[in-house]
């Protein structure tokens, strides 16, 4: 088993598109941060809003390394997608495509070891590309910034979290994210199964998501209860959950809390339950499936 | 903007003091108390309870300078605190033309206050009344409520204690309206996690916010640059 | 002695067609086994049950003894193939390919088999290129070293001299007889070019649309003494039944939808003819090939020239 995850890992990072991730993530990053570096005061203005009027924001302090890191994440956390499934679509269908999946199904492993393998090793890649993430949005933001308490702007409350509360409720939301995407990833490595080039998966897997996270944010109260809670990317987001706070009966945010952990909890099972499914699908399907490439 | 107003104005409260019967008396012992404190730099602990905003308790400065000078500073972190207001201050309040009514007497939380309201003589300003809630035995303000024509009524709550012969207070609570705060789901893309309810809870223009500040210590009259309040 | 591979009754259907079917044959072991059919005929579907990538509809494999389905990966493991075009990873090279595909077949090989693997197919000089930069040829030989690099006791070679140059057939040709008689390989080499199973072949086994056509030996088949005889008749199962209590039963080389095919000398024919009659078997024909040439190209018509040249 894990000398036929060395030669997947081998694969994969031997490929060129698999670093066309690491270093679209990098330039996103360097981008978001010169542009915060340059004119921050305008982007938090414009998260604040009409209460610039009527409250003294201080600027200077808001935008930190932390702060930037937030906005890095929720800007790219939903475009990284795109990057997991150029690696995950691919997993099958380029085989497929190359000829090389004949070659592999008639060695002496099972398929079901195959494609273990082969979904362990893209969870590596996945793995790997958000801790690049949090290198270098955290660590070099940091560096640019410095840091402070974090502004939080939620759709209709903005919070604070201070400054030593904030590193744990990152290295969760990284961890959480982990999960997010390797739902992506697991849907991506299915719909891989069926074809025979890794464009179809990787456009039809971007294309789910995008349908998805409109569903989600659309608010629609029709849809709100009824398909919302089953959507995927619904709960991707619940990483932001651990930068939610409680709020004590004289409306003070506790420090050290998280406003509702059972709900990321729930969207955490949703996401493994999504994972699972996906994967055992792809593991059936491929196990009945006939290889004609 | 009066909200503005009101907080300046009620850091000099305390030093109200009234012993004489007649309302315009009160008013100009008011006016002679005032000019006792120049400055003071004070440590703080601010509360904040205010619908849209979730933010942790804080230690804040709180420095003031007279005549209208007042900024809260937070040095380790970020406070969102009101802002200052420079348009009007307590001077022009006590010193401008107000007609002092005398509405009688009250029990506050069991302290006899007697009752004192402000009309401005300009039918135009912003203020509509002013009415002070004080403690005549103590000679301190007890209670404000502002009533302006923007933002409604805010109310203000004083309590003593060690820096009662200043006639500082320990603990100010202020009270007021606040407007909504809303950014478009598609810019936060927000995480539903079923706490957030505030919404649900019918008419937001009427929402209370609470601002509360523990005085812990005061240095009084020890000199600020004006940079200070920058 | 047992055969090394056993098929028997395999069937493929694909949404509803045939392309496989009722398929039995036999490989000895040492064999050249010659897969002869035309493009189309169900080669590469069997080639690919034989190796677990295709799920038969019915039917039955067995190799070295074993049932394919519940030993499989003991019985992978004893197989190398190329199947159609050698494709390999065009990303990585020679070496780096060689490397891999050992590991997957169970083998930790040291640097030297790798090097000299190479040098067998004559591509060590250029083991650190990538795979992309290589010749079809070049690809064709690195698919060869995979296929070989675990020591298989049976090669399996999916049409292995499609592209080649006559240079590069004549090699191919080479390496096969090199690995059936020095290294005692058993070798299964599809085609659909008679001449080239003809020159290395043992055995041979000629389907088409799925059925087959003949199995035997090819010195027997090409014997030019011998002619094949196609006997349509109007119930060839039956026919087939009744024939085998006969001496012709020998002879009798295949069972067709619409015939029965003797190979016999041509002098046998009259009585071949009288006693199907005397069995009560009602003969609509009966033709006497010259050869198997003949009688291949019979069944594939003149698509096998154009074939033979548009490869």
């Amino acid at each position: 088993m894990w000398q036929l995850l060395q030669i997947e890992l081998f694969k994969i990072f031997r490929k060129s598109r698999t670093y066309i991730s690491f270093g679209a993530i990098g330039a996103m990053v360097i981008i978001i941060q010169a542009a915060l570096k340059y004119d921050g005061r305008s982007y938090i203005e414009f998260l604040v809003g009409g209460l610039k009027d009527s409250l003294e924001i201080p600027y200077a302090n808001i935008l930190n390394g932390y702060f930037v890191c937030f906005i890095i994440l929720n800007l790219l956390l939903i475009h990284i997608p795109l990057l997991i499934a150029l690696v995950a679509g691919d997993s099958i269908a380029g085989e497929a495509n190359m000829g090389t999946l004949r070659l592999i199904v008639s060695k002496p492993v099972s398929r079901t070891q195959l494609m273990l393998v082969k979904f362990l090793a893209t969870l590596i890649y996945t793995a790997l590309l958000l801790i690049w993430l949090a290198f270098i949005s955290l660590a070099l933001s940091i560096l640019f910034f410095g840091t402070n308490d974090i502004l939080i702007a939620r759709n209709d409350a903005l919070e604070i979290i201070r400054a030593n509360d904030v590193m744990w409720r990152y290295l969760a939301a990284f961890a959480f994210a982990t999960v997010a995407l390797s739902t992506v990833a697991a849907l991506a490595f299915l719909l891989s199964v069926f074809a025979e080039n890794s464009i179809g998966p990787i456009v039809l897997t971007i294309s789910i998501v995008i349908v998805f996270t409109l569903l989600s944010e659309m608010q629609i109260p029709l849809y709100d209860r009824t398909i919302k809670p089953f959507l995927f990317t619904s709960h991707m987001l619940a990483w932001k959950g651990f930068f939610y706070t409680k709020v004590d009966a004289a409306g003070s945010a506790i420090p050290g809390t998280i406003e509702n952990l059972g709900a990321i909890m729930k969207s955490f099972f949703v996401l493994m339950a999504y994972i699972a499914g996906f994967v055992s699908s792809a593991i059936i399907i491929f196990n009945r499936k006939d290889i004609l490439s | 903007m009066l909200r503005q107003l009101m907080f300046i104005f009620t850091l000099f409260l305390p030093i109200l003091s009234l012993h004489a019967q007649d309302p315009e008396v009160l008013i100009k012992n008011i006016r002679e108390k005032l000019d006792k404190i120049n400055d003071y730099q004070a440590e703080a602990g601010l509360k904040t309870n205010i619908p849209f905003l979730q933010v942790p308790d804080a230690d804040v400065e709180v420095f003031y300078k007279k005549p209208d000078k007042i900024k809260i500073k937070n040095e380790k972190g970020i406070s969102l605190v009101p802002k200052e207001s420079v348009s009007i201050s307590l001077y022009s309040l006590v010193n401008g033309k107000y007609q002092v009514i005398d509405a009688g007497s009250d029990l506050l939380n069991g302290t006899p206050v007697r009752v004192l309201k402000l009309l401005p003589a300009n039918e135009n300003a912003d203020l509509v009344l002013a009415t002070l809630y004080i403690d005549a035995a103590k000679t301190l303000v007890l209670k404000a409520k502002i009533t302006t024509r923007e933002n409604g009524t805010d109310e203000v709550d004083l309590s003593y204690g060690k820096y009662i012969q200043a006639s500082l207070p320990d603990k100010i609570v202020f009270s007021f309206n606040t407007q909504d705060y809303k950014l478009p789901k598609g810019v936060t893309f927000d995480y539903d996690d079923g706490a957030s309810k505030k919404n649900e809870t019918g008419n937001q223009k009427n929402q209370r916010g609470k601002i509360e500040l523990s005085f812990h210590t005061y240095r009084i009259n020890r000199g600020l640059e004006d940079s200070i309040f920058k | 002695m047992m055969p090394l591979v056993q098929v028997s009754g395999l069937s493929k259907k694909f949404r509803g067609n045939a392309v496989v079917d009722d398929l039995s044959f036999s490989v000895n072991e040492g064999d050249v086994y010659g897969f002869l059919g035309q493009n189309g005929a169900g080669k590469s579907t069997t080639i690919r049950m034989l190796l677990t990538l295709i799920t038969p509809s019915s039917g039955n494999i067995e190799l070295f003894g074993m049932n394919l389905q519940k030993e499989r990966k003991k019985i992978l493991k004893q197989i190398g193939a190329v199947i159609e075009k050698p494709d390999l990873y065009k990303y990585l090279s020679g070496y780096e390919n060689l490397s891999l595909f050992a590991r997957m077949s169970g083998i930790r090989p040291v640097k030297e088999d790798l090097i000299r693997q190479l040098e067998l197919v004559g591509i060590a000089d250029r083991a650190k290129d990538k795979v992309r930069t290589y010749s079809q040829g070049m690809k064709q030989r690195l698919g060869i070293a995979v296929a070989l690099i675990h020591d298989p006791r049976l090669i399996i070679l999916d049409e292995p001299t499609n592209g080649l140059d006559p240079q590069g057939i004549a090699d191919m040709r080479n390496l096969i007889l090199h690995l059936s008689r020095h290294l005692h390989k058993t070798i299964i080499v599809s085609s659909h070019l008679l001449n080239e199973i003809e020159q290395i072949s043992t055995r041979m086994l000629i389907i088409d649309k799925g059925k087959k056509m003949v199995e035997g030996e090819v010195s027997s088949l090409i014997d030019p003494a011998k002619t094949i005889v196609e006997a349509e008749v109007n119930d060839p199962a039956a026919a087939a039944v009744l024939v085998k209590s006969t001496r012709w039963a020998a002879h009798l080389r295949s069972t067709t939808p619409g015939s029965l095919v003797f190979i016999l000398s041509k002098n046998q024919v009259p009585d071949l003819n009288r006693d199907l009659v005397h069995l009560g078997i009602s003969i609509l024909s009966i033709q006497a090939k010259n050869s198997l040439e003949a009688y291949f190209l019979s069944l594939t018509g003149s698509k096998q020239h154009v074939a033979a040249f548009t490869d």
